[in-house]
Order: structure tokens, then sequence, then C-alpha cells
């Protein structure tokens, strides 16, 4: 936005396309930012100004830009996000960008969901573990699907769902001896269930180890994943108050 | 350009390729030129010459290309024209190169090419900054992508005088075209009856073998297929274009596997269930369609109890007589000394499956998707070329594969077009190979779905009725 751009224009064109501020650029001079916020605040000021005020030049509205450098670190910005709605990105002579709240909270929101996700699911795996065996069973199935695993150090073996390592609910749950017990909350195959499960775990090695940012099919599949868990828990969770009513 | 062409035979290229590049190089050749070509006839090659040729200190290359080809095209980059700085681009790739010069000027250095997806280059501040420069060498790999929306952003380039040269790739039949080009463009068609430069034929389509493998579904199989197709009859009849390509997708998924089917399924449930929108709807939008009345779908697809019925038919489902036949033929190749064997499938899903059946049935499995980095498939690859195996690979990560001299192609399921099934065959020939190849596709006998058979005969493996 040139600095002579009258108020009303510069609402205009924040209301046509979405934004709540604008940086006022001469050359490629940052001035300073014109915002609703500014408008307001500079209408008190200038109240005893002869004629329309929407009329004036954004320049008489301006607050003053802050800037952070792209390296800076996302945590220093915080309050002037919170006090000034964003922050400049680069120089006042190098503008590079405009991080707003919402930019911040979507960034954040993509980084921290495949963790989120991941954590669902993996609580939902071992709370149908918990619901599908006794704690018998379970060391059985434990014994019968990872003991090739632990040879020589069987005391090591999981005693409880929370301990398996998200490769071995594969191994536990989908093991030729321990499938019957499954079969009937997972229904499907052991192969179609294996198929599945196996993907997950490479999503999660690659989420962990920071190898690549997940696709938009990857969280797709998480997701769909998560739900069809979340699903057979509570077609498990119906069974049961049946159960208990009959 | 004699020496040109001594060269480029000297390098391993083949007379077409070579003849291709002197009349592209050439000083009175047109600015812009088309390409036909199935795949398999060495069109990557020649663009990773084209950048060794032209891309010099003083200009710079862009190549448009499919998202699962862009790395593989720049592997070819890096390896015909090793003193080209090769950039596949990437978001954070792109903000670096940003601000690595003054504001308002192109982030494109010179003596470089840059590679990137039409969805990438579509990307407004991408799209800006494209626009900016000047290109001494424009590629795109899939020309009929620029009728679309997408594709005005090449308009724009050629329109305004942006592009030196230029070079449009296409695998279908013709060349498309392009009203925007003028008249300065040439139009060249590769066909498989190309020579070698001793004279003899490059690809000889008699030792193409077609061969069917007839599996039945069984009862429990059967009646989950009955019932998602009275879901899809109820579908079609919305006459929604959206419904309709969602349509085509589940029923693709369902010929391909349970498991393709299931994920289909649970996927579509998940996106009601979370109410996201329908990427279809947005593909259609990317490629210029109207799809204002398909914005909100209607009927069938928003039914998320029909949806999780037949997720729940599924789940009873416990045979599976594709893959039992599968598994039965790769054993009976096994016995016969066939040790590299590739099968193609269009789904992850079912390659996940397929991995786990084939494998649990004590032979060596490979699997492949376009997920995994270049270089696993690479090694993948030279693994199964090396060891032999079973090879499991998605369309998308098939590309390179014909490296490893396989002769046996199995279609689990058949791709979704004439161009994509080339491409399969592709895969299995190497430039000047001789050797019979042979593709397998499935026929279900109970003919759950009456569309297989139709198929089965546009791709050549039954005759026509």
């Amino acid at each position: 936005m040139r600095p002579s751009t009258t108020a009303a224009e510069a609402i205009r064109q924040m209301q046509q396309h979405g934004f709540s501020q604008l940086p006022v650029v001469a050359g490629n001079e940052v001035l300073g930012i014109f915002s609703y916020k500014s408008f307001a605040t500079g209408t008190l000021k200038l109240s005893n100004q002869p004629g329309r005020l929407d009329e004036l030049p954004v320049d008489e509205f301006l607050e003053p830009a802050v800037f952070a450098r792209v390296t800076d670190d996302l945590g220093a910005v915080f309050s002037q996000l919170d006090t000034r709605d964003s922050v400049l990105i680069g120089e006042p002579s190098r503008l590079q960008g405009i991080a707003t709240p919402m930019d911040v909270l979507t960034y954040l929101y993509r980084i921290a969901s495949p963790f989120v996700y991941l954590q669902e699911t993996e609580r939902a795996l071992r709370a149908l573990i918990h619901l599908a065996l006794t704690t018998e069973q379970f060391q059985e199935c434990v014994r019968v699907g990872l003991g090739h695993n632990y040879r020589d150090r069987e005391a090591q073996l999981p005693t409880a769902p929370e301990e398996l390592s998200f490769g071995e609910y594969a191994l536990v749950m989908c093991s030729r001896d321990s499938w019957s017990s499954f079969e009937r909350v997972l229904g499907s195959t052991r192969q179609r269930v294996l198929a599945r499960l196996k993907p997950i775990n490479e999503l999660r090695n690659d989420v962990l180890h920071f190898r690549r940012e997940l696709t938009g099919e990857d969280y797709q599949t998480l997701v769909a994943f998560r739900d069809w868990l979340l699903m057979k828990m509570r077609v498990l969770d119906a069974r049961a108050e049946e159960a208990a009513d009959a | 350009m004699p020496d040109l062409t001594g060269e480029l035979r000297a390098a391993g290229l083949m007379p077409h390729q070579a003849d291709f590049l002197t009349r592209f190089l050439a000083v009175d050749a047109p600015r812009y030129q088309q390409l036909t070509a199935p795949p398999g006839l060495g069109k990557t090659r020649l663009v990773g010459w084209l950048v060794r040729e032209l891309v010099v200190a003083e200009n710079r290359a862009l190549i448009i290309a499919p998202r699962f080809l862009v790395e593989q095209v720049a592997a070819r980059c890096r390896e015909e024209a090793p003193g080209t700085r090769v950039v596949v681009l990437t978001k954070p790739i792109f903000r670096e190169l940003v601000s690595s010069v003054p504001v308002g000027e192109a982030p494109w250095p010179a003596g470089a090419v840059f590679i990137a997806s039409l969805q990438f280059v579509n990307e407004s501040d991408v799209r800006q900054a494209i626009l900016q420069a000047e290109w001494g060498l424009l590629v795109v790999d899939d020309e009929h992508e620029l009728l679309g929306r997408s594709g005005a952003i090449v308009k724009d380039l050629v329109t305004r005088g942006k592009v030196a040269r230029a070079l449009f790739l296409s695998g279908g039949e013709d060349a498309t075209h392009i009203p925007w080009l003028g008249s300065d463009v040439r139009e060249t068609r590769w066909t498989y009856s190309l020579m070698d430069w001793e004279g003899r034929p490059l690809v000889l389509p008699t030792l193409r073998r077609r061969k069917i493998i007839d599996y039945e579904r069984g009862a429990d199989e059967q009646a989950c297929v009955a019932k998602l197709l009275g879901f899809i009859t109820s579908v079609r009849s919305q006459g929604n274009p959206v419904s309709e390509i969602l349509a085509s997708a589940t029923l693709s998924a369902a010929s391909s596997s349970t498991s393709a089917l299931e994920q289909t399924l649970l996927r579509r449930r998940s996106r009601l269930t979370h109410q996201e929108p329908d990427a279809s709807w947005m593909d259609l939008s990317l490629a210029g369609e109207d799809v204002s009345s398909g914005s909100k779908l209607p009927g069938a697809w928003s039914d998320l109890e029909a949806i999780a019925e037949l997720i729940e038919c599924l789940d009873s489902v416990k045979t599976d007589g594709k893959s039992a036949a599968l598994v039965s033929l790769l054993t009976s190749l096994k016995s016969r000394a066939m040790t590299r064997v590739c099968v193609f499938t269009q789904f992850l899903s079912t390659a996940n499956y397929l991995a786990e059946a084939v494998e649990e049935a004590g032979l060596p499995v490979l699997l492949s998707w376009g997920g995994l980095p270049l270089e696993d498939r690479i090694s993948l690859t030279a693994t199964l070329a090396k060891e032999g195996g079973i090879f499991i690979t998605t369309e998308a990560a098939s590309p390179g594969l014909e490296e490893a001299r396989v002769s046996i192609g199995i279609n689990y399921d058949l791709p979704r077009s004439l161009r994509l099934m080339d491409q399969r065959w592709a895969r299995l020939y190497r430039l000047g190979d001789h050797r019979p190849i042979t593709m397998y596709a499935m026929r279900d006998v109970s003919r759950s779905i009456g569309e297989e058979n139709k198929v089965l005969q546009q791709f050549g493996f039954i005759p026509d009725n």
C-alpha cells in the first residue's frame, strides 16, 4: 500500500482480501502498518480534523512496524503477535513477508498434528489390547509373538501393552497363534490388518526421526487408521454394555 | 551437426534421440517443439541432454513434471549434465532462493535447472517469481495438463515471451493442440517401430505376450461387492460429477483388492466425520472444471451410516481368491526358475497387503512405492537385478525398473488408462531389448464387477466379443 492511498481505499482492499492490516511502503522502504486498530486509534487522535477522516492518506494512521528476521526464534515474537496481531519478516528496506498469529497457529498445528494422531493411535491400540485380552492371554501373545526377538532375555518381555514398541503391536496382534484373540475385535483378516499396521509404523518412524514431512495422503492414512481403531473400540464398548445388560 | 550425432551415439543415445536433439538444437529450429512418444523410448534422457546442451552460464531452465517423476527427472539431469546445478523445488528451497536476492528480483540463479510439479509452480508466490524471469529452456512433461486452469502459467510464460526454447512432452497418441503456441512449433512423434543404429527394431511387438490368470471371488466377497454395487448405483443416479469420480475410484479400488476398498471407504468415512473438503472436488477445480454444482456432495456419498455398513461388511470377508491365485502363479513361476517378477498395482494398500500375502508364502518380496526416497527405490531395483525376487510396486514407484530386466509383469489390477498400461510395459523394457516379455492380468470368473471384463478387452488381454 502506498502512503498516499486513502484510508477508505485501504479498508476496501483489506475487506476484499480478508486482511486485518497492510504494510505501507514507499519504494522498498516499509514506513509502518495500517490496520483496523491503527485507523480506530488515529480517528480518535484526529477527531478535531475537518472533513472525512477516511479520505485522509494511510500514512496519517500508521503504527510502527516491528520486524523479525527469518532466523529469529519463534517464541521471541509471541508477545509482538499478541499485542500487534502481526510481525513483519525481513528488514524495513527488505520486506519478505508478514506473519500473523493464525500463520503461527497453522504452522504449529501442521508440525504437531502427526504426533497427536500417533499418540491417539497408540493409545487406541493399547486400549484395544486391554479389551481383547486378559493379563494371562496378553503374556501368552507376547511370548508367542515376541519370543524370538527376546531370545536369551525373556525377563525383559513386555508385561503390559504400555511396554510394547509400535513395531511390536503388529507382532503381538497379528502372529498366527494370537490372531484368533484379535479377530473378534478387529474383524477383517490377519494379513489385511498387518498391511494396515505396518505402514503406520513406518509413518511413525518417519515422524519421530524427522526423516520427512508427511504428505496429505500420509495424514489421511493416519487419520483413517486412528478412526478405524476408535470405531472398533466403540463396537467393543457397545458389546460390553449389551453383555452387562443381559 | 555430425559431431554432435557422433557424440550422442558414443554416449549411448539411440538414433531417434540423436536426431531429435540435433534438430532441436539447430540454429533454425522452431522455438517450441512437441514430442509425442509412448513410455520407454527415452524421453527423460533426452531432457537431460537438452539441459546439458542449453543450460549455460547466462540462462536457466524450468522443467515441469508430474510429481512422482520430479526426483527421477532430477537424477537424470544430474547424470547427463554433471556441470549444471539441478534444483528440485520445495517450499523451503524456494524461500531460501527468494531471500538470497534483493527484493523484487527474480530468485532464479543462472546456470541452473529448476524442477517442480505443476501443482507447485501454481502456488501463487512461486508462480509470480517464475513469471518474473527469462527462461532459456522450458520443458513440460505431460502437455495435456496445459489445457486446464493449472496450465495457465505455461501459457503466460509463452505468450509473454519469457521462454527462449520449449519442449512439450506427451505420452499420448497425438500431440495436444495448444492454440497459444502459435505457428513457430514443430511436432515429432515416436512410436514403438523405431530402429537402433544397426537398423534393427528397438521394440518388437511380437515379443509382448499377454496371459490371463483366472480366479474366483469367494461368496463372502461377492456378497460385499454386490452391496457396494447397489451403493454405487445410487451414487451414479445423482448425476453429480464429483460423485461420479468417487464412484469410479471406489469401483477401481474394489477391483484391486479388499484392502484397497477398505482403505478408500475408511478415508471417505474419516472425511465425512471430520467434515473435510473433498479431494476430488479440489482436483476438478484445479483442472479448470466448473464444480459449483459438486461442491456439496448430495445423498449417498454423505451417508455415513451406509459407508460404515460397507466397512463392516468388508470386515466379515475372510477369503481372497485373487491373492491366492497370485501366490499360486508366483510359486509356479519360481519353480520354473523365473526369478524376477514384477507385480503392478494402482494402490499402496493393495501393495502392502500383497507384500504380506506373498511373504507369508515364503517368497522373497521387494516392496516399492512412490513415497520411498528415490535412492531407496534405486536400491530395491538393484537388489531385484542382482538377487531376483517379487517386486511389488505402485505406478508411482516403478520408473527406473527397466534397469532390472524383468521379463514377467503381473497386473494385479489394471491401470486407469492405456497410457499407464503402456508405462507398465515400458518398465519391463530397456531401449533396444529383444527379450520376450510376458504380462499377466487377473480375471474374476465370477464376474462380480461387470466393468472388469471391458477393461481387460480394452488392454488386449481378452478378445472383443
